[in-house]
């Protein structure tokens, strides 16, 4: 049985993209669902989003690899449609400035993962990713790039508890 | 006289970091901004594998993943001696020139030098 990944992101004509790729639509639908939300809500806030990066392509992570930019050299939850990362939208440019606490708040009450505490906020990280967002625990990854897990419709990280 | 002091602890300073670098995991180096001599700089990667920059500016601590943004700025790793290092190293590099980062993030511009190893 396939899944958005096999049927639609590997499918389609930006697959082996190198470009950076901001299309929500190249996010799995729940993800995409939950990002939307999350855009929302911090609009509610005042705050300007915009999606700066969805799905990222083999040859991406490979250049980004290259580059000293990432320590995984083939792929990460990019590249499954159910990552992504959103940056302040100031005057139609992205913007790193200021504090992307809010969004740790956001991720949480819609059922994301964010990459300021990787779900776990109990747990100090030395280095943190604060403008992303995926709908897969850590522990899931492994599984996800082996081609054996993907998420359905009712997955909810915070609730997964993934067999050792 | 100030500026005897500063040259002073400059000239110090340069062993200093030429003995750090010598082998202190990339993760494991802390750099200063040569500019200010007071903001700080770490750089490792994330339990997702992206590379992060960690800046302290005074009280802020700011975090930015280097995929984002690295085809927006000129950031280098330079050896002891001021030459290019492979981006990939695991190896802190004795300096890191950041340019770009000011506009989309605030973070001045600047050559970080690697101040100390922390060592576990």
């Amino acid at each position: 049985m396939g899944n958005f990944y096999t049927d639609v992101i590997m499918k389609d004509g930006r697959f082996q993209n190198s470009s950076r790729v901001a299309d929500p639509n190249l996010l799995e639908p729940v993800t995409r669902k939950l990002v939307g939300a999350i855009i929302d809500a911090a609009n509610k806030r005042g705050i300007a989003l915009m999606i700066f990066e969805t799905y990222r392509s083999e040859d991406r992570q490979l250049a980004l690899f290259n580059q000293g930019a990432t320590k995984l050299r083939t792929v990460g939850v990019h590249h499954y449609g159910l990552a992504c990362d959103l940056v302040k939208n100031i005057n139609g440019e992205p913007s790193w400035k200021g504090d992307f606490g809010f969004l740790g708040e956001l991720a949480h009450e819609n059922g994301m993962i964010w990459g300021g505490d990787w779900g776990n906020p109990g747990v100090a990280h030395t280095f943190v990713d604060s403008d992303h967002v995926q709908r897969c625990t850590l522990a899931r990854q492994s599984a996800l790039f082996a081609g054996t897990w993907y998420p359905d419709d009712s997955y909810d990280p915070y609730r997964d508890r993934p067999v050792a | 006289m100030k500026e005897r002091v500063g040259t002073l602890s400059r000239l110090l300073l340069l062993p200093l970091a030429l003995l750090l670098a010598a082998g202190c995991p990339l993760d494991r180096s802390t750099y200063v901004l040569r500019r200010s001599g007071q903001d700080w700089l770490r750089m490792g990667s994330d339990p997702n594998g992206e590379m992060i920059l960690r800046f302290t500016l005074g009280m802020q601590e700011k975090s930015i993943a280097l995929p984002q943004v690295v085809d927006r700025i000129r950031i280098e790793r330079l050896d002891e001696r001021r030459k290019p290092m492979d981006p990939r190293s695991d190896e802190g590099p004795a300096f890191i020139r950041i340019e770009g980062l000011a506009p989309i993030a605030g973070i001045p511009d600047g050559e970080w030098r690697l101040a100390w190893c922390t060592r576990h």
